[in-house]
C-alpha cells in the first residue's frame, strides 16, 4: 500500500461518501471502505483498471475526468480525491473547479516538481528529471502541467480556493506545510497533498 | 436483412466478407447475389422468415416505440431510478450501432444523478450488437467478476 494512500485515509472522517477520480485499480477505494467504512465510488479512464475494480466489487465508472465529471450532481460527495493526476489534464483549473462542485471538499495530491532531486537534475545535468515519483521521459510523459507545491499554493490563492491543509510527503515522513515553511518543504517533499474546500 | 446488418459491426463485416465474390470469378452485372455478403444476408433473411412470423416483428417494433421509462416519471430517467437499492453494472460494446456507448453513458448519468450505486465499462470489440450473444471473453469476465464479487459480499453479510 502506498504511503500516500494511508495518509489520505487518515485525513478522511469515517462513514462518508467519497469519489476517487482516477482510481486506478481501486486500492485506495478498498482501503477507505475497509478501514473507514466509507462509501467509495470511482472514475477511471483505463479499461483494464475499470475491470479490475469491478472484479473486486468496487463501483467504478469508465470515463474521462476532464469531460465526464459533469455526470455527478453538485455536492453529491463529501470528499472527492484526485491522486497525482491533476498535472495530466489539459485544463487543471476546470477539473479542480469540477472537483469542488461535485464534492464538499477535495483532496488533491501532486508530484512536487520543486523537490530538490528534480531541481538538481535540470540544474546539474541539464536533463529533464526522471525520478521514482516522475518516472517518465520528456517524450512519453502524460504530465502536461507539472507544478510545484508552491505553484499549487499560489494557484489556489489566485483562484479563491480555500486550502484547509497541506501535507508534504517524503518517503515515510509526513509533515504539515504552512506559509512559513513553504519554501523549505517545497524543496524536500516528493508529494504534496492538498485538502481543499 | 437490413436489421441483420445492424447486429454486426463494420469492421466485422469488412473482415468476414469485404468485396469477396460468391462462387464466381467476375461480376455478373445482374440482380443475383454476386457478393458473398449478399448471399449471406439473403440466407439470414430466409432463415428469419422461416423462424418468425413477420407480424411478431411489427408488434415488437411497436412495443419498443411505446416503451418510455421516463414518461411515467415526469422528472425523466433520474426520477425513475430514485431510491434504488440495486447495484447496477452498465456495459456497452464499442462497435454496437444499436445501443451505443453514448446512450449507455446517458443511462449511467441518470443513475448517477439519482445517487445509485453504478459501475460502467465499455468492452472494446468488433463483434457489434451481437457481442452479448457470442463468445466475448472480456464481457464474460467482467460479468463474472461483478456477480462473483456480489456473491462474496452477500455471503459475508449472511444475506444468502
Amino acid at each position: 500500500m502506498k504511503k500516500e494512500f494511508k495518509v489520505i485515509a487518515e485525513l478522511l472522517p469515517n462513514n462518508i461518501r467519497v469519489l476517487d477520480v482516477g482510481c486506478g485499480d481501486g486500492s485506495l477505494m478498498d482501503l477507505l471502505m475497509k478501514e473507514k467504512n466509507i462509501e467509495a465510488r470511482g472514475l477511471e479512464i483505463k479499461e483494464e483498471h475499470v475491470k479490475k475494480c469491478i472484479y473486486k466489487g468496487l463501483s467504478v465508472i469508465e470515463g474521462n475526468a476532464e469531460t465526464e465529471l459533469n455526470q455527478f450532481p453538485d455536492q453529491s460527495f463529501d470528499y472527492v480525491i484526485l491522486s497525482q493526476t491533476l498535472q495530466a489534464f489539459y485544463s487543471p483549473e476546470k477539473v479542480l473547479k469540477d472537483l469542488l462542485r461535485v464534492g464538499k471538499c477535495a483532496i488533491v495530491s501532486i508530484p512536487n516538481f520543486g523537490y530538490w532531486k528534480v531541481r538538481t537534475s535540470l540544474l546539474l545535468f541539464g536533463k529533464m528529471p526522471v525520478t521514482k515519483t516522475l518516472p517518465y521521459s520528456w517524450h512519453n510523459t502524460p504530465n502536461l502541467h507539472m507544478c510545484t507545491i508552491k505553484d499549487m499554493y499560489n494557484f489556489c490563492a489566485a483562484k479563491d480556493i480555500k486550502i484547509d491543509k497541506i501535507l508534504g510527503l517524503n518517503g515515510d515522513r509526513t509533515s504539515q506545510i504552512k506559509k512559513n515553511n513553504l519554501e523549505i518543504k517545497n524543496l524536500f517533499s516528493k508529494i504534496g497533498i492538498f485538502v481543499l474546500s | 436483412m437490413v436489421g441483420h446488418i445492424s447486429y454486426l459491426s463494420e469492421k466485422g463485416m469488412q473482415e468476414k466478407f469485404g468485396r469477396k465474390l460468391q462462387e464466381r470469378g467476375d461480376y455478373d452485372f445482374s440482380f443475383n447475389a454476386d457478393f458473398q455478403v449478399e448471399s449471406y444476408l439473403r440466407h439470414q433473411g430466409f432463415a428469419f422468415v422461416e423462424r418468425f412470423d413477420a407480424n411478431s416483428i411489427l408488434y415488437i417494433t411497436r412495443a419498443m416505440d411505446y416503451f418510455d421509462l421516463s414518461r411515467q416519471y415526469k422528472g425523466g430517467l433520474t426520477e425513475a431510478f430514485k431510491n434504488q437499492q440495486t447495484k447496477f453494472l452498465v456495459i456497452s460494446f464499442s462497435s454496437d450501432w444499436l445501443y451505443t456507448t453514448k446512450e449507455n453513458k446517458d443511462t449511467v448519468i441518470a443513475l448517477n444523478a439519482a445517487g445509485t450505486d453504478v459501475s460502467f465499462a465499455e468492452i472494446k470489440t468488433d463483434k457489434g450488437h451481437d457481442s452479448f450473444l457470442v463468445d466475448e471473453p472480456e464481457f464474460l469476465k467482467t460479468i463474472k467478476g461483478f456477480i462473483d464479487s456480489m456473491h462474496i459480499k452477500f455471503k459475508n453479510e449472511k444475506r444468502i
